[in-house]
């Protein structure tokens, strides 16, 4: 698995737990009490990982 | 609410005076991510609980936006796009080759500043987010040109000179983050309604039919703020013409002179039911969610409820929803105000873009600091594209109709003039007429669009028929 595409990975993973847990917590699953520091989380992660793919060109060397 | 800016014009263009060619004609997948991260702006926390504090049920919310962003879409498709792909030109280039080099420079000027309005508002909105932590918060006055709490102007002051410095500096870094945060900034829009939702204790189909949690909301900003009403029709028109300058008016073929194929014309559509459907219908839930959960803290110095932004979204999710206010709102208040900066610059062309870039910063920041004017949101952006949409009109009967009954199209390029007095005459008119109803009568600003855009279309026809005279050369 390349860096590229575990970065990718990482990055989908963090949008998820912006949005999923209050998806969750409509669906009566989760409860509201930690929504705010699991979305803080996920949105560190997507800031720190998404930079070096996101509208980078393809045919260009990712972060290795 | 947002602005779209395009690479080229951004950075000082490509093509600017001619067509784009095959070459450089771009894919529909390019058109479908620039309008899904472009739409979903800082103002949409704005727009959003404005419907609910105007009165608006949410049956007619949730059907009138999703009628209104159609017919949005559909003026996209069918009106911009056919005639973007025909000529292939900027819009500013185009309306110099039918109205003259000198009656653009008067729009520029028109565009620019409207474009400053818009920005302040999005100054106005990231300072109310930035404010939350330090206990800052955003007020309302009564007058609309009135300032609030010294605090938060400062706080706008701040907030305005660091967005017109980078916006200065350049477009691309600005650009880079609004690409990076757009799919984040629509994940958090929608986290938000749903935790208003949970907050609410409306996550079942029943609580949603019955819309209480909504009713209850409007109650209690009525109470406070006076009756008011906001119909099915106005929420389809504002919902369709808020961006009536972007597709009536044809900013939006600068952006499509890059299509390759039709098909791009319906990329709006993700920009509207993200930003303009799922986005303002989550900030108004976010709304309704703070006055049932803390409605002290819905209610200014003044006793009037007012949606805080920065405070909504806090309170919702957190120091995520901070950022997600900070962010939509510095990303679109950028480029719009860079593209000021342009638009001032189309006024002086000698003078340097990075002083017309910081001078429009400046007026955007002044304007943030009137909180008024960003709370009138709804009636601003039914303002802009009533000024700025009839030029649209111009374009599409000059394209359309004129050679068809014998007249001249693109007639300023063809006789040399710098002012073509029929489009000065049809653009001015209808448009004084507007905003005399508007001001004067208190029409529905978005209401004034399509008569103005008609009556606009109507007498450049009427009026070229007696101007054009004299022989007119042919162009390429």
């Amino acid at each position: 698995m390349n860096t590229s595409y575990t970065l990718k990975l990482v990055s989908w993973i963090c949008l998820a737990l912006v949005l999923v847990p209050s998806v969750l917590a409509a669906s009566g699953i989760l409860g509201l009490g930690s929504i705010k520091i699991v979305a803080l989380i996920g949105t560190i992660g997507w800031f720190a990982t998404t930079p070096f793919w996101l509208g980078k060109d393809p045919d260009e060397p990712s972060a290795q | 609410m947002s602005e779209v800016v395009t690479e080229s014009e951004s950075t000082g263009g490509e093509y600017e005076r001619e067509r784009v060619p095959d070459s450089a004609l771009l894919g529909a997948g390019k058109f479908w991510g620039m309008y899904a991260g472009e739409h979903a702006a800082g103002t949409e926390f704005m727009i959003g609980p404005l419907f609910l504090a105007a009165g608006a049920s949410l049956q007619d919310l949730i059907l009138g936006l999703l009628l209104g962003n159609m017919l949005a879409v559909l003026t996209w498709r069918y009106l911009v796009t056919p005639i973007a792909m025909a000529k292939r030109f900027t819009l500013y280039y185009q309306l110099e080759r039918i109205a003259g080099g000198g009656l653009v420079k008067f729009y520029n000027l028109v565009n620019g500043l409207l474009f400053c309005f818009l920005a302040g508002a999005m100054v106005t909105v990231s300072a109310s987010a930035v404010g939350v932590p330090f206990g800052i918060f955003y007020e309302v006055p009564e007058s609309t040109f009135g300032f609030g709490a010294a605090s938060f102007t400062l706080l706008v002051v701040i907030v305005g000179a660091v967005m017109a410095v980078v916006a200065a500096a350049g477009y691309q870094t600005v650009a880079r983050v609004a690409n990076i945060a757009a799919p984040w900034m629509i994940a958090v829009f929608a986290a938000c309604g749903l935790i208003s939702l949970v907050q609410m204790e409306a996550t079942s189909l029943g609580a949603l039919q019955e819309g209480k949690f909504w009713n209850d909301a409007i109650e209690f900003v009525q109470e406070q703020n006076g009756p008011g009403a906001f119909s099915f029709w106005q929420i389809v028109i504002f919902a369709w013409l808020c961006n009536g300058a972007m597709h009536f008016g044809m900013a939006d073929l600068s952006i499509f002179r890059f299509a390759r194929s039709k098909s791009s014309g319906w990329a709006p559509s993700i920009g509207m039911f993200l930003g303009h459907y799922m986005a303002w219908i989550s900030a108004a839930l976010l709304f309704a969610a703070l006055i049932k959960m803390q409605p002290a803290l819905a209610v200014g110095p003044d006793g009037k409820a007012t949606a805080n932004p920065g405070l909504l979204a806090f309170e919702s999710i957190g120091w995520t929803g901070i950022l997600c206010v900070v962010i939509a709102g510095w990303t679109t208040a950028n480029p719009t105000i860079y593209r000021a900066g342009l638009a001032f610059q189309g006024m002086l062309p000698r003078s340097p873009r990075a002083v017309m870039t910081l001078i429009a910063g400046a007026v955007a920041t002044l304007a943030g600091a009137f909180p008024n004017l960003s709370a009138q949101l709804l009636g601003f952006v039914g303002l802009y594209g009533t000024v700025l949409g009839p030029m649209g009109a111009i374009i599409v009967v000059d394209f359309y109709l004129m050679k068809r009954i014998g007249l001249s199209d693109e007639y300023a390029e063809r006789s040399g003039s710098s002012i073509n007095v029929a489009v000065l005459l049809a653009w001015l008119l209808p448009v004084g007429a507007g905003l005399y109803f508007i001001f004067s009568q208190g029409l529905f600003a978005a209401y004034a669009v399509i008569p103005c855009w008609i009556v606009c279309a109507v007498l450049y026809l009427v009026l070229s028929k007696f101007t054009q005279t004299g022989s007119v050369r042919e162009v390429a």
